[in-house]
């Protein structure tokens, strides 16, 4: 059986991810993470709440994260730009792929029961960065393989 | 080098089969919803062009002049293209052709809710998914395309497992 798959289809997807993570800043910016219209992080967190599909994480969002809205958005803020940067240049890329499975994994039990919402696409998600981490798929066309190339020499 | 691929293979596998699992599922879903007949097809754009306000201006045009001429045809098409599609990937089988089949529905679904209401990443996911699959052979990695490379050998005639 043939074992020769390219690689390089890995390192597209990885940067497509990575841009998916960066343009989903656009409606949590910092100060006040709205966008200028539309949803922001505030309304889509009041959602998990109403929507909550395990009780014990609408309790969470609403008892903790909410009240402490900014601290948790600059955390969701960065979180998500370090893997969306990581994933795009290939850079700690099996850390990167794992932070971002974290998220994946939070959209999807925090929207799983949002009307509208399709959880596929947060378990397809969720999976993408497993693949990414399996792989270690910044060691093609990504800096954690120029990082590894260096080293050598 | 080796053990990686087969390691990334078996990955992309488990993406494939879940692809073929989210066919098959909308699938039984669409038959349920009377979506393959002639009405199901109109309705289905209506919604998506007018309720849910996607599709670009030139996307419209050629589902106008070619789709919605004949609903009736395209139906049977769709009805009996999507369940190939989705058993090929979930069995592995011809995957690389399954896939990029998959590819260009999961692209047309794309452009068909473009500047809509919903979360449009979801489309490129798909895509970028099916494409990867098609690009890996992932077929060949707990599917029917390893058999048929062990019975067979590799594919004459381009990349069909």
């Amino acid at each position: 059986m043939s074992l020769q798959a390219p690689l390089w289809p890995i390192a597209v997807a990885r940067a497509v991810i990575g841009l998916l993570w960066l343009f989903s800043l656009r409606w949590k910016l910092p100060p006040d993470f709205m966008p200028a219209e539309g949803r922001g992080l505030m309304d889509w967190l009041q959602l998990e709440v109403a929507h909550a599909a395990f009780p014990f994480y609408g309790r969470l969002v609403e008892q903790l994260v909410l009240p402490n809205f900014t601290l948790f958005a600059w955390m969701i803020f960065l979180a998500e730009l370090v893997v969306g940067l990581s994933l795009l240049t290939g850079a700690f890329t099996r850390l990167g792929a794992l932070l971002g499975m974290g998220l994946s994994l939070n959209l999807g039990i925090g929207l799983l029961e949002v009307p509208g919402e399709w959880p596929w696409s947060y378990a397809m998600l969720a999976m993408w960065h497993g693949l990414f981490f399996v792989t270690g798929a910044g060691r093609v066309w990504g800096l954690d393989g120029l990082r590894k190339r260096n080293s050598v020499a | 080098m080796g053990q990686v691929e087969n390691r990334m293979r078996q990955a992309v596998a488990i993406l494939r089969i879940t692809l073929g699992v989210i066919l098959v599922y909308a699938w039984f879903d669409n038959l349920q919803k009377g979506v393959y007949t002639a009405d199901g097809i109109v309705g289905l754009f209506n919604y998506l062009f007018n309720d849910n306000g996607g599709g670009p201006a030139f996307y419209r045009a050629i589902i106008n002049g070619t789709i919605l001429q004949v609903p009736g045809l395209f139906a049977v098409f769709q009805l009996v293209g999507e369940l190939l599609l989705g058993i090929g990937l979930l069995v592995g089988l011809f995957t690389p052709l399954a896939a990029v089949g998959a590819a260009l529905f999961f692209f047309n679904l794309f452009l068909a809710h473009f500047g809509g209401q919903e979360w449009i990443w979801t489309y490129v996911l798909l895509t970028v998914s099916a494409l990867v699959t098609a690009l890996t052979q992932s077929g060949r990695a707990w599917g029917l395309d390893s058999l048929l490379l062990k019975r067979l050998g590799e594919p004459p005639r381009g990349p069909i497992w």
